[in-house]
């Protein structure tokens, strides 16, 4: 059986893979959102997601280790790794103590970041395809802005489990602030960029100037939503 | 882990408890768990990433590793690995000294 979902959220995601092994269906294998799944006991498996250090690969240390610990490793994509462990061995989880889960989630929100970064600039060419003409650059534009504003959305998440791992290990309750600063830096980056232009005008020609104001009200609008979405 | 290095979180200190001789992956979380009456179960990506950390720290290092005869990976506490652990030994007996001090307010 084959599913498609995509997921950035490898709780959310956990949950259900697990739902489906409680069902009887135990995934086998992944590419691009497309889950495949055989059939197995019910609640044969249980499954856990974590994030290694190498693309698609992991150290020989780890695939040691998880063999002995009775885990498999089942796939492989970017830097995530889905791991299994037959449920009639004992509980599986991952990450045992505050300090692991917080250096895990860290881990988490750094790759977010960077991803987002490396998104921005592929957005930023892409207004710039469609600038020069070419239609298919303002599709690819409107589909990275959608990415860009997922991956930032699920650094912000990420950065509220870390602020509640936190608290749970000091048992101080962390200054109510009015949200995180990743909105207000996006929105930041949009207004300069605004004004740069806007203070460039005379100079730069409308091939540059246009997907430059472009890219800045993408980015005051995604920092807005983002804003928006935190307060609540 | 990137945190200081003291305090001890209650992984290291059983980690490094559990390798004053050889001891492989699974024999670690089982001595920890026997040591603390099941309280403390350490988790693969815990004990995976304690061990990657204490090995760049120098306070443990890869005892035996025989890939031909698939026999298990050993690791093995280190000279730099006992003084941190001794450093977390006199943190915990000042502690436990200073507690004292509640009994002389039972009187």
């Amino acid at each position: 059986m084959i599913r498609f979902r995509l997921y950035y959220d490898k709780d959310k995601e956990t949950e259900w893979l697990n739902e489906m092994a409680a069902d009887g269906w135990a995934l086998k294998s992944f590419f691009a959102g497309f889950y495949k799944f055989e059939p197995c006991e019910k609640g044969e498996y249980i499954y856990q997601i974590d994030l290694g250090d190498e693309l698609y690969s992991v150290s020989d240390e780890y695939r040691e280790l998880m063999g002995e610990l009775g885990v498999e490793i089942v796939v492989l994509w970017g830097f995530w790794i889905i791991l299994r462990k037959r449920a009639e061995d004992g509980p599986f989880e991952l990450y045992t103590d505050v300090d692991s889960k917080i250096e895990h989630y860290r881990k988490i929100r750094r790759m977010f970041k960077v991803v987002t970064v490396i998104e921005l600039l592929a957005l930023f060419s892409e207004i710039y395809a469609g600038m020069t003409g070419n239609g298919v650059g303002w599709v690819f534009a409107l589909l990275i802005s959608l990415f860009v504003f997922t991956c930032a959305d699920a650094a912000l998440r990420t950065n509220k489990v870390i602020a509640r791992l936190e608290e749970q290990k000091s048992g101080i309750e962390p200054e109510k602030k009015g949200g995180g600063t990743l909105p207000l830096i996006i929105i930041d980056i949009g207004l300069l960029t605004n004004c740069c232009m806007t203070a460039a005008e005379d100079f730069a020609p409308p091939m540059i100037s246009y997907p430059v104001h472009i890219f800045a009200v993408i980015m005051m609008a995604v920092g807005i939503v983002l804003m928006v979405k935190e307060g609540k | 882990m990137s945190e200081k290095e003291t305090p001890l979180t209650e992984a290291f200190f059983y980690i490094l408890l559990s390798l004053r001789k050889p001891n492989h992956g699974y024999g670690i979380i089982q001595e920890v768990e026997h040591l603390t009456n099941g309280r403390v179960v350490l988790g693969p990506g815990t004990l995976y990433g304690a061990l990657q950390t204490m090995q760049k720290r120098d306070w443990i290092r890869i005892y035996s590793q025989d890939t031909e005869s698939r026999k298990k990976k050993e690791y093995m506490i280190t000279e730099l690995g006992k003084e941190a652990f001794e450093a977390e030994r006199s943190r915990l007996k000042e502690l436990l000294d200073n507690a004292k001090l509640m009994e002389e307010g039972e009187v």
